[in-house]
């Protein structure tokens, strides 16, 4: 019966032990009874060379004690820890809300529309914000002296005497898709976040200074179907698929048939783009033959939809550099 | 444009509200832009009475809260009759009521009123009883009165005229258009049959001479009454004109802008009698010339307007304004009737320069169709002769112009391209009736369809505008949207955007707050990029550096680290450039030092071998990546310090992937050594020379920095020691710390402290 005499001995031995536990010897007596090589481990690891009848009993009283050395281990280490805590400690002590780093909030919505059409397969381009009226309003089937100009109030560039092309400011962000289709063989799918200008007087609604996201897909057979349904699976996942869609006649002139792009959000139709087919005229004068694909295209604003998606009320905040407003996203 | 809603009701089969209408409009035809009410419940809505309380200065008064939809004004009343839960008529600030009272916000003995609780009598009606009127106790408050009496006949719906629907300024085109998108054949016709009361008398008594280019005035027509009488106008003319905002003259000027209304063409009457020698000459303007308009404005004519002139003088600026000393006056008794076409551009430009947009100026700058000009007559000599019955027309008429545009032209194509681009499940029949009823009349045969397009639909021209008018009267809901079948292909970013997204999240790993700003400042820079139309005197350039605005804000807190990643634009030999800069501004203790950190902690997470060198102002150091300046780091004050860095530049030295190194085997040794040096002696230059003090130094660090008398300074480094070949020993350490000791001491005269 030497085993039931050690493992008596082992668990008097514990007692004791774990009755005196310190801080300090914590680890050597957890090591010296619970260890992988502890004496009651190494004990019971022989109780197969024990004949059957005793390796059950023997087996059974084994773990009990094991059980009891734990659970006593576990216990004492627990008060250890509360009586080892500095006088006083007071564990309501408030937290601080700390500064953190972070994204102006029409980076974080370009971010979020970027990885939303990027999943849909569309590329993301950019141009430049000094445009020329070429490429602004020429090529994009608006001319000169065309009252469709009044749709973009513009700033000029001021130029040397006898400088070869009128520069602006571009109020728009549709020339992307002149130099995209241009640089880009067809089947074409991109959009083109950016900022963009319009000479316009500031107030709660409107900045003179505000971003767009411009979309574009060419190929053979791209239909209004097509654009309707981008569109709608790119509302929903922005703004929750509770929203509906619907388009309403406009005219840009660039695009045929043209559409105003209305989302009914929180009881609400909200005109949030507008959108068509690429006219003809601009896929020919990118170099498509418009006999042989069509496009869609589109252009939403981005402020507008932060300004909705944070209940922002004021459209200057968004350029403001006030930080306890930035603070908020 | 305005369009009167009475005028739908009665030329089409629309028998909706005005809202109703509004919809309609809005999903086939064109975006309404508000809804209009000119008739004599103007800003009349009803109220629903919440409070009432005795007025403290006047008996008979009270002092009313009163519920209008979201709102609720302060009234006071002098009624007897009125209770707490009522519904009244209200006439807000702006309205006139019967009496041609009209109502403003004001202050009755010492309390304000925003409106009026009216009597029936004072709504117009003969039979009304004492008292604030009381309403049907159902109404919602808001909702306007017109709408509570059925008076929408004065509603106005105010239309967006897309730029390529010039015949929008007309309501004969509107009407069309109702119709069609009701699914309805428009077979209203506009009266102009008349018959005469009294035989002609007179011929065409005027000379018409044009001296301009034909696409100048492609079309001149005039036409000679006698015999009128001026007086108001019916009671129905001044209804229309009303109803959209124009202000009734007489009945001659009112039939003209009537007729301009109904059928977009503008129209111009010249009293007769005050044209010298009845000789108009159309022709450019000499410079300077001048004419005082109807709006009794002197405008200064240049040779670019084009001119209706008299024998002397200029009697009206061609498609924009009449000239005051020829104007139609009580005592007219014969006129000359103008309807042509001028050039679109020149009006515009014209009018732009002279500043003033009329009726007739924002129709021919759009647009006019030149085939419009006889039915316009025709309708506005009916209008005259049923306004001034005396009235004896000119047998012949005035009709000036070479080759007109075809009244109608031919388009064809393949009918199943614009199905296709639409998604239109449309048959051949009902494609037929839709163009039909937009008066493009079609014939298909086989898969080719053929349209003639009239000569006032200058905006159809190819498959797609045809598939445009399809959809929209079909209706744009009834296209189902479909997913597109596209081939796999990768999606690329662009390396700029890449770039910028890489910086800014490490900007903010570091705690920064992201700003934007407008791209405007004043500048008196060299190469800065003017604006040709300013906003305003502060954002007259484009900013070629974004850190001074930066620099400029004023912060509360003490504590800021702020950003901004954006384009700045300068000159280059004369070519606007645009390049990406990153702005850093830091505010806070040891500004200028945190500053420093952020830049080495940046340049050594985008894996750039940056060097420094000090501006010529000791104020800062410029940073130099492979030999070029990038950026510049700035103290401003002892708590603010700023960088900025070209990122355009930059973005070739990064290291997009990062590689790993092998791992050191062997500890390091850290030694700590403080040195005495001169103030004057440059700390950067001091870590570069430990650095470069043994072979065994791999970090050195500032750790510590404080001034001492007699101007030195203790400057304290921690100093690592490594070898990737073996553990170091207290004789390494003992070496390299000799070496770093007598270096110092020989280039800085720095002594090791304590």
């Amino acid at each position: 019966m030497v085993f039931k005499e050690t493992l008596a001995r082992i668990r008097e031995q514990a007692k004791k032990d774990i009755g005196g536990l310190t801080s300090q010897n914590l680890d050597a007596v957890k090591t010296r009874y619970l260890g992988r090589k502890s004496e009651l481990n190494e004990l019971l690891s022989r109780l197969k060379d024990l004949p059957e009848g005793q390796r059950v009993e023997i087996g059974k009283l084994g773990n009990i004690v094991k059980k009891e050395i734990t659970e006593a281990f576990k216990k004492a280490e627990s008060e250890l820890v509360v009586s080892s805590l500095p006088a006083g400690f007071d564990p309501t002590i408030p937290g601080i809300r700390l500064p953190l780093g972070r994204l102006h909030p029409i980076t974080q919505l370009t971010r979020e529309l970027v990885e939303l059409f990027s999943g849909l397969g569309f590329s993301v381009a950019e141009g430049p914000e000094i445009e020329s009226e070429e490429y602004n309003f020429n090529l994009l089937n608006i001319p000169p002296d065309h009252p469709a100009r009044d749709e973009w109030d513009t700033f000029w560039i001021r130029r040397k005497e006898g400088a070869k092309d009128n520069l602006l400011l571009r109020p728009h962000t549709s020339p992307v898709q002149l130099r995209y289709m241009q640089d880009h063989p067809v089947p074409i799918r991109v959009i083109a976040p950016g900022r963009t200008f319009r000479f316009e007087a500031e107030d709660a609604t409107h900045g003179s200074v505000f971003n767009q996201l411009e979309g574009l897909m060419v190929d053979r057979n791209i239909s209004v179907g097509h654009l309707k349904a981008t569109l709608e699976i790119i509302f929903a996942k922005l703004l929750g698929s509770d929203i509906s869609l619907r388009l309403r006649p406009s005219f840009f002139p660039f695009t045929e048939p043209s559409f105003e792009v209305d989302v009914w959000f929180r009881g609400e139709w909200l005109e949030l783009g507008g959108a068509g087919m690429v006219h003809p005229q601009v896929l020919r004068n990118a170099n498509i033959d418009p006999d042989v694909y069509s496009g869609f295209a589109f252009g939403l604003g981005i402020d507008r939809l932060a300004m909705l998606k944070h209940n922002i009320k004021d459209v200057r905040l968004l350029l403001s550099s006030n930080i306890n407003f930035l603070n908020q996203f | 444009m305005k369009i009167p809603y009475a005028i739908i009701r009665s030329w089409t089969k629309f028998k909706g509200t005005p809202d109703e209408l509004r919809s309609l409009i809005d999903l086939h035809i064109t975006e309404v832009e508000s809804m209009v009410e000119n008739g004599k419940f103007s800003h009349m809505v009803v109220g629903e009475i919440t409070e009432i309380t005795p007025h403290s200065n006047a008996d008979k008064l009270q002092i009313t809260k009163t519920r209008i939809g979201d709102e609720t004004l302060q009234i006071v009343c002098g009624g007897k009759n009125i209770k707490v839960g009522q519904k009244v008529p209200v006439a807000l600030p702006g309205s006139v009521v019967a009496n041609g009272m009209e109502i403003t916000i004001s202050n009755i003995r010492g309390e304000d009123s925003f409106g009026m609780l009216c009597s029936g009598s004072e709504l117009g009606f003969s039979d009304a009883i004492d008292g604030v009127m009381i309403l049907d106790a159902d109404l919602e408050p808001g909702t306007p009165l017109a709408q509570v009496f059925d008076e929408n006949g004065s509603v106005a719906l105010d239309l967006k005229v897309l730029a390529d629907r010039p015949d929008y300024m007309s309501f004969l085109s509107i009407a069309r258009e109702v119709s069609a998108s009701l699914g309805e054949d428009f077979t209203y016709k506009l009266p102009i049959e008349y018959t005469e009361t009294r035989k002609f008398t007179t011929d065409n008594s005027l000379t018409v001479k044009k001296s301009v280019s034909e696409d100048q005035a492609s079309r001149y027509l005039a036409k000679v009454v006698k015999g009128i009488t001026v007086t108001s106008s019916p009671e129905w003319i001044q209804n229309i004109l009303k109803s959209v905002g124009m202000k009734p003259i007489n009945n001659i000027v009112d039939c003209a802008n009537l007729v301009m209304l109904e059928t977009g063409q503008p129209i111009h009457v010249f009293d007769l009698a005050k044209i010298h020698r009845a000789t108009l000459t159309v022709r450019m303007a000499k410079a300077n010339e001048k004419m005082i308009g109807l709006d009794d404005i002197e405008y200064s004519l240049t040779p670019e307007d084009i001119v209706i002139a008299g024998t002397k003088e200029v009697l009206a600026i061609a498609g924009i304004i009449g000239g005051k000393s020829s104007g139609v006056t009580e005592s007219t008794t014969e006129i000359a009737i103008e309807i042509a076409n001028f050039n679109r551009k020149t009006i515009r430009r014209s009018s732009r320069r002279l500043g003033i947009r009329t009726d007739a100026s924002s129709r021919f700058e759009r647009g006019v169709d030149v085939n419009g000009t006889n039915f316009a007559l025709s309708r506005l000599l009916y209008l005259i002769h049923e306004t001034s019955p005396s009235a004896q027309v000119a047998k012949g008429v005035i009709d000036i112009h070479k080759d007109l545009l075809p009244v109608k032209r031919e388009i064809s194509f393949d009918l199943e391209k614009i199905k296709k681009l639409c998604d239109l499940p449309l048959t051949n029949v009902q494609i037929q009736r839709i163009l039909d009823r937009l008066h493009l009349f079609t014939e298909i045969s086989g898969k080719n369809i053929r349209v003639t397009i009239p000569s006032f639909r200058s905006d159809i021209a190819t498959a797609e505008d045809i598939a445009e008018e399809l959809i929209r009267i079909h209706g744009l809901d009834k296209i189902e949207s479909r997913f597109p079948q596209v081939k796999l292909a990768p999606v690329e970013i662009p390396q700029l955007m890449q770039l910028r997204n890489l910086v800014t999240d490490i900007m903010v790993r570091l705690g920064a707050i992201e700003l934007k700003t407008h791209p405007f400042y004043s500048s008196d820079t060299k190469g800065d990029i003017a604006l040709e139309n300013p906003l305003n005197e502060n954002w007259t350039h484009l900013k070629s550096t974004l850190l001074t605005s930066l620099l400029s804000f004023e912060y509360e807190s003490e504590l800021n680290l702020v950003f901004e990643i954006n384009k700045t634009f300068r000159l280059q030999a004369s070519e606007p450039t645009e390049s990406t800069h990153l702005a850093v501004r830091v505010d806070g203790p040891s500004a200028y030092h945190r500053a420093r950190s952020i830049l080495l902690t940046l340049m050594a997470e985008l894996g750039v071998a940056d060097d420094y060198r000090e501006l010529s102002g000791g104020n800062g150091l410029s940073l130099v990546v492979e030999g070029t300046e990038v950026g510049e780091i700035t103290f401003h004050n002892p708590t603010t310090a700023g960088f900025w860095v070209n990122l355009d530049q930059l973005s070739p030295s990064i290291v997009w992937v990062k590689q790993s190194v092998e791992l050191p085997k062997y500890p390091s040794i850290k030694i700590d050594l403080a040195f005495e040096v001169d103030t004057s002696i440059r700390t950067g230059q001091m870590q570069d020379a430990i650095l470069s003090a043994h072979e065994l130094v791999t970090i050195a660090e500032l750790f510590d920095v404080f001034e001492l008398p007699a101007n030195k300074r203790s400057v304290a480094f921690h100093v690592t020691l490594r070898s990737m070949e073996r553990t170091l020993t207290k004789e390494d350490r003992e070496v390299v710390q000799t070496a770093i000791v007598e270096k110092l001491a020989k280039q800085f005269q720095a002594t090791l402290r304590g």
